[in-house]
């Protein structure tokens, strides 16, 4: 008799992995808690958290949003324009302390940087660079627009049920006197660089683990009830600043995301985590999930990424009634979205735009 | 000298109902103007068809359809190009787009370009524009007496602007509401919804209900007819026909 004698199934490599298709891998994932259809559900982060959003929106969930499109605008155009991609226009939100800035803008009412870059005559948002594709008319307009979109980041605090945060990245820039962060580095997308004034910091896992707990402390505080659902990308970098190789530099940050994600859930029952990026990830699955530059994640990675999601949540809280597996019926159901119709590998990345600035290669 | 009465072809909705009234009263003070009517109800005129430099009507019931432009206007089931020196084109579901100020100006233009493009009074006045070259006035219609979006809009000229680029390929001059008739929150005064009546198709112009928030009364037709006409001489080829027609 040993400790292993006990343990299920799942818990040995040859039977769970080994001696199954890949694709028959299931039980990935032990949900903590359940997620009632009415639930509302805030989803925010990088890049891959646009998945998790529509996915839910797709079965008949609550996906909170707190901004949205005039209901006159198309759903290309609400796309174009940033609208349905989060639960609010916030654009990506790749790190913890960029997540800890908008919550101190629309909690505490922390003071906003006034800072806005200007290109031919349009005004883009240092904080949200892509979110308005042509830039905004004015100063004061980018202003009115980012105010509210801090006004609908603190609702969806306030009000959703589950907040789900995908961590996409360590390496960070800042504003080296003012001490803020930006979601892009300055001159990329918009703005100018100066080393002077724009520094680096590839986070480490103390601090980003301080900063993710303090996070969702505050937001607890806000709203008790709120749990959270932590999820790491598993897209790689399209670039590094440091001086590693970049296939290096992604495996460094997304193990220490990976890791913070694991030491803040593992002892709170209101903190989950949920391994999208172990599945798209591990050698297991052979990069099939991969499009051919082995970067963008393929729709049938995300389809089965959160087919993955749904059936573990009705494996540990069955819904009470039929439960169809099919997501074209729960559609049917769900509140009428203008992002619905959008292809799966159509997101909105703005560190993509990254290899658009680099050397020609 | 005889003068020759600048001949005004409008064709509405039921929103033109407020200016048919308004007309009946004040016409006969302009002896310079002649008005002709072309309404139906809601969607009707969809079915207008071209026909040579003519509007016809067409469709599954284009008698019925017949009928309607032949009441409205006094006995003519066709609408020709070249009998009338302009054009009015007014209302349908071509509203006024008021949007809070925390939706971008792009995102205004986005939304009153789709609005626009897709109307029903866009799709006739292009075909308006394929019987005549001659001047085409397009109004909106009315904006709405109670708005249910809160906060600051954006303005009723900046919305209006918008609205001309849309149309801008048909060369048509836009008529805005006389600003008498509205507040600064984009709504049409209240006052104006009082014994408003619906647009007369054969049975008689019964009242409005209490609850309509859409249409105008004859006073308010009785202003924007006003503030149209003499806006007229401000635009070069109206102007250019009335001093034809006044040879």
């Amino acid at each position: 008799m040993n400790p292993y004698t006990s343990q299920p199934a799942h818990a040995f490599w040859s039977p769970a992995v080994a001696k199954r298709n890949f694709l028959d891998i299931e039980g990935l994932w032990t949900p903590k808690y359940s997620i009632p259809k009415s639930r509302k559900i805030a989803t925010f982060g990088s890049c891959f958290a646009q998945h998790i959003g529509r996915a839910f929106d797709k079965r008949g969930y609550t996906w909170l949003r707190t901004e949205t499109a005039p209901k006159m605008l198309s759903a290309e155009n609400a796309k174009r324009f940033n609208y349905g991609i989060f639960t609010a226009r916030t654009g990506n939100i790749y790190t913890t302390s960029l997540l800890a800035q908008w919550v101190a803008w629309a909690l505490d009412g922390a003071a906003v940087p006034d800072e806005v870059w200007e290109k031919d005559g349009r005004f883009y948002d240092p904080f949200r660079p892509n979110v308005e594709p042509d830039g905004f008319a004015s100063a004061q307009e980018l202003i009115t627009s980012r105010n509210e979109t801090i006004r609908a980041f603190g609702e969806a605090v306030r009000t959703a049920d589950v907040f789900v945060f995908t961590m996409g990245l360590t390496e960070s820039w800042w504003h080296r006197a003012e001490g803020y962060e930006y979601p892009m580095c300055p001159g990329t997308v918009a703005g100018t660089f100066d080393a002077d004034q724009h520094e680096f910091r590839n986070q480490r896992f103390g601090a980003i683990r301080k900063t993710l707990r303090a996070t969702i402390r505050r937001m607890r505080q806000e709203n008790p009830k709120l749990r959270f659902l932590l999820t790491v990308s598993p897209v790689p970098l399209t670039a590094t600043a440091t001086d590693n190789h970049v296939l290096v530099a992604t495996m460094e940050s997304k193990s220490i995301l990976r890791a913070v994600a694991a030491e803040t859930a593992e002892d709170r029952s209101f903190i989950d985590y949920y391994p999208s990026y172990e599945i798209i990830n591990s050698p297991v699955y052979r990069g099939s999930f991969f499009e051919p530059n082995q970067r963008s994640v393929n729709h049938h990675g995300v389809d089965h990424v959160m087919n993955m999601f749904f059936n573990c949540l009705n494996a540990q809280f069955p819904a009470k009634g039929p439960v169809s597996q099919d997501p074209k019926k729960e559609t049917q159901r769900a509140a009428p979205d203008k992002t619905e119709a959008l292809s799966d590998d159509d997101l909105v990345c703005e560190e993509e735009l990254l290899a658009s600035f680099g050397k020609e290669h | 000298m005889t003068v020759s009465p600048l001949r005004v072809c409008i064709i509405g909705n039921s929103h033109v109902g407020a200016l048919k009234e308004a007309w009946d009263e004040i016409g006969a003070d302009h002896t310079s103007v002649e008005m002709t009517f072309f309404a139906a109800r809601g969607r009707r005129l969809k079915d207008l068809v071209v026909d040579g430099n003519a509007l016809r009507a067409g469709g599954p019931d284009a008698a019925g359809l017949s009928q309607f432009l032949s009441f409205t206007s006094g006995g003519l089931e066709q609408i020709q190009g070249d009998a009338y020196d302009l054009f009015l084109v007014y209302g349908w579901g071509q509203r006024f787009v008021n949007l809070s100020v925390v939706y971008s100006l792009a995102v205004l233009r986005a939304c009153v370009f789709q609005r626009g493009l897709t109307s029903l009074q866009y799709d006739i006045t292009e075909k308006v524009r394929a019987i005549t070259n001659r001047p085409i006035f397009v109004a909106v219609s009315p904006l709405l007496s109670v708005w249910p979006e809160e906060g600051p809009t954006h303005s009723y000229k900046t919305v209006l602007d918008i609205f001309r680029d849309v149309y801008a390929s048909l060369d048509v001059h836009f008529v805005t509401q006389p600003e008498e008739t509205r507040d600064t929150q984009n709504r049409t005064l209240s006052e104006f919804l009082i014994g408003s009546r619906k647009l007369d198709v054969g049975g008689g112009a019964q009242p409005h209900g209490a609850k309509d928030e859409l249409h105008m009364n004859a006073a308010y037709g009785r202003i924007w007819l006003d503030h149209f006409l003499a806006s007229l001489p401000a635009y070069p080829k109206a102007a250019s026909v009335e001093k034809a027609g006044s040879v």
